[in-house]
């Protein structure tokens, strides 16, 4: 006997995504009509163009509504999991994955901002001439990864729910074939990936040779029993630099401007949002779940490097970010400062122990959403009449006389990045450094961090100001896309970061529940 | 390198498998080897197909000539692999590295088309300073397993004699490992849908700007683009 049914209802989320993936794809393939956006560069003789080069509008429309009925369905089977889970977790697959409300919470983030995020991604792609059905299946499959690797109980399961996630993303990264920014960033974000799942491979073959196992549960007994030989240490630096590059933490950052900024907006906001969750779930089931011993070593427990690294990619990513012209692109170094913060609490995890994770899971699903508000705000404001994102600030002048909801959403979005009191990132942050400073030897680094939060808020206002106070262009050329779905996920995001702003005890609560 | 399960990884380095190849007595004569032969003779053997194909490799001046001395070193390790009862790696050796990539390779060089390439020696004191400080390493390591009565292969212990079979790797794919088997199908569906959706649409001019073709223009092309991935790249400069 292998497994019995009980691992199948267990791993239901998983399941359903995958089976929900292979029914988009079908949907896809076997819905003969020629794909919205694809008129423009379908050639047919001049005499009847007219006539059938355009078909008539959403032809295919209904593929993103099914996904999103799916994702909200996946949603409920995780809900529903949540009550119905017992009070250990529960291992299944022989041990491959591990069932407990942790990661049920973080899928739970993933899959609502994926939700959110797709909603408008149609109107986008299709101001963008860039329209593919396999854009859904593919979100769809990514999250199948990361719900692999955020319920990873094994080093090969970690491996594999990486890949899957980070194959996706590549795909989505250079999906918009007309775009050269696109296929650059794809590129860049392809090479250093598969460089970096050399190194991952490197460190779980490693660690199996010194203790013979890919089991994270065997691997901590043995490590705690035997101490921790030198090619071990090795072996989980490697898998920590591998890591750091997913998610894009200085020094190991350098893909990430670029490939956030040429993805297509709609996928930068899946990429920043939901692989930084799923991420930051996998490392802190590798570090603090595998690897406590190894925390307070003085120069070479996770919590020492770690603390480094939250240091310099918050340092860095502000400073960079404040000489952004390009939106998009300073949302992506802010992305960066802010895998900075999050790094700060998993540091706090390994001092203070189980009593940051509520508040670092917290921090995580306020900047999911936050990032999918921003971007579908970016989205919104359309591009100009040769299909270039209009993404520079000079483009979003006055956007608060022409697009007044536009502007107002995009201030809260970006008033919760820089952590003002009314929205999420003011929680966020404050009960992240509250936990941090239960151990008075993280003071200096929440110092930084805080020094590093005023510095943002030079560039988050600057856009602000831009948005209400600069005089638009003479001649506006912009053509904002109107498109109600897109506009609704958007408003629906930033009401739900207002809501976590004004009332965080709910969500919090949720995330203090949200244990191994 | 799998048949290797150690205790201790520190020992497990070139000279350890060296050893441990050497020392196939042990092992249970396997079916690939062929009969008469001991075991010993064909790891010579079959190391000296290794090493001579390694060396052709590099010193080819043809690049054809240069992948065909790969493929034979390819067989040679399959070949150890075998008699280390790695069934199922040695059949892979075969079937993915002699087999698939190597065409692979021989792909890519037809369609290159280039007959030779600049030496790659020519470079600066650096480069020769790594690769000679390399060689010494290995020599020293080579020159204390030689010496050593024994050799770290005592410090291993020995798997058993099924590890590594095919029958024994099929067994995990449907007990331990089930779930990474099954689930690697997401994984290789993504790979082939990215594939479908990166190769599909031939852009011909990259640009990030995006001009709408009238009617007029397209009407010489012919209605060909909705295909999906055609020959349009081929008119290049349209």
């Amino acid at each position: 006997m292998t497994f019995d049914t009980s691992d199948l209802v267990a791993s239901l989320p998983l399941l359903f995504l995958t089976v929900a993936g292979i029914v988009l794809l079908l949907l896809d393939a076997f819905s003969r009509v020629v794909l919205v956006g694809r008129e423009h560069h379908l050639k047919l003789p001049a005499e009847t163009s007219e006539a059938v080069a355009v078909p008539p509008p959403g032809s295919r429309n209904y593929l993103m509504p099914v996904t999103l009925l799916f994702l909200l369905g996946a949603l409920a089977i995780i809900v529903w999991q949540v009550g119905t889970l017992p009070e250990t977790s529960v291992t299944i697959y022989r041990g491959m994955l591990v069932v407990d409300r942790f990661g049920l919470f973080v899928i739970g983030v993933c899959v609502a901002a994926a939700a959110l995020g797709i909603v408008s991604a149609p109107a986008y792609m299709r101001a963008h001439k860039m329209e593919f059905g396999e854009f859904y299946a593919l979100v769809v499959f990514a999250l199948c990864g990361m719900i692999i690797l955020v319920q990873a109980a094994d080093l090969v399961s970690v491996f594999l729910g990486i890949e899957t996630m980070s194959l996706g993303a590549y795909v989505l990264t250079g999906s918009w074939r007309r775009s050269a920014r696109s296929s650059e960033a794809a590129m860049k974000y392809f090479l250093v990936g598969a460089f970096v799942s050399g190194l991952l491979v490197y460190g779980i073959a490693l660690i199996y040779g010194v203790t013979e196992t890919t089991s994270l549960i065997d691997i901590k007994r043995i490590a705690m029993s035997r101490g921790a030989a030198p090619l071990f240490y090795i072996g989980w630096m490697l898998l920590l630099v591998g890591f750091a590059f997913k998610l894009g933490v200085v020094p190991f950052h350098m893909w990430a401007p670029d490939t956030y900024d040429g993805a297509p907006t709609p996928v930068s906001g899946f990429m920043m949002s939901c692989i930084k969750a799923a991420g930051f779930a996998g490392l802190i089931r590798l570090l603090q779940g595998t690897l406590p011993m190894l925390a307070r070593d003085p120069f070479t427990g996770w919590t020492f490097v770690l603390s480094w690294l939250a240091v310099l990619s918050m340092s860095l990513g502000n400073l960079a970010a404040i000489k952004q012209d390009n939106i998009k692109r300073m949302l992506a170094y802010s992305s960066i400062s802010h895998a900075g913060y999050l790094m700060v609490g998993v540091v706090a995890l390994g001092t203070v122990g189980d009593a940051a994770r509520g508040p670092l899971l917290f921090y995580l699903a306020s900047y999911a959403l936050t990032v999918v508000a921003s971007m579908g705000v970016v989205s919104w404001v359309g591009c100009d009449e040769r299909g270039e994102e209009r993404v520079r600030l000079s483009d979003w002048a006055g956007l608060g006389k022409r697009e007044p909801m536009a502007a107002l959403l995009m201030t809260i979005a970006l008033l919760s990045l820089g952590g003002f009191p009314p929205t999420a990132g003011f929680f966020g942050k404050f009960y992240l450094f509250q936990a941090a400073l239960g151990e008075s030897k993280l003071l200096w680094l929440i110092l930084v961090a805080i020094a590093n939060s005023l510095v943002s808020v030079y560039y988050y206002l600057r856009v602000i100001t831009a948005m209400y106070f600069r005089e638009p262009a003479p001649n506006p050329a912009t053509l904002p896309i109107q498109s109600t779905a897109m506009k609704v996920g958007v408003l629906v995001s930033t009401l739900l970061v207002l809501a976590m702003g004004m009332f965080p005890g709910w969500l919090s609560a949720l995330c203090a529940a949200a244990k191994f | 390198m799998i048949a290797v399960a150690t205790s201790d990884f520190a020992s497990l380095d070139l000279g350890s498998l060296l050893m441990q190849a050497a020392q196939v007595q042990a092992v249970p004569a396997s079916s690939l080897t062929p009969a008469g032969w001991t075991p010993a003779w064909a790891f010579w053997i079959l190391s000296a197909l290794v090493v001579v194909g390694a060396i052709s490799t590099i010193s080819q001046r043809s690049l054809i000539s240069a992948v065909m001395s790969l493929v034979a070193t390819f067989f040679g390790l399959a070949g150890l692999y075998a008699t280390l009862s790695a069934h199922f790696l040695a059949a892979i050796q075969v079937l993915v590295y002699a087999g698939a990539i190597m065409v692979l390779f021989v792909f890519v060089i037809m369609v290159l088309n280039r007959d030779e390439v600049e030496r790659v020696s020519d470079r600066g004191l650096l480069d020769k300073a790594i690769g000679a400080g390399a060689l010494v390493y290995l020599a020293v390591r080579l020159g204390e397993v030689i010496a050593s009565p024994v050799g770290p292969v005592s410090r291993m212990s020995k798997p058993a004699p099924e590890f590594g079979t095919v029958a024994k790797i099929g067994e995990y794919f449907f007990t331990e490992f089930l779930f990474p088997f099954e689930a690697i199908s997401i994984l290789l569906i993504i790979a082939v849908i990215g594939a479908v959706v990166v190769a599909r649409t031939v852009v011909s001019r990259p640009t990030t700007s995006y001009e709408v073709p009238n009617a007029a223009s397209g009407s010489a092309e012919g209605g060909d683009d909705h295909a999906g991935g055609d020959a349009h790249g081929a008119h290049g400069g349209h």
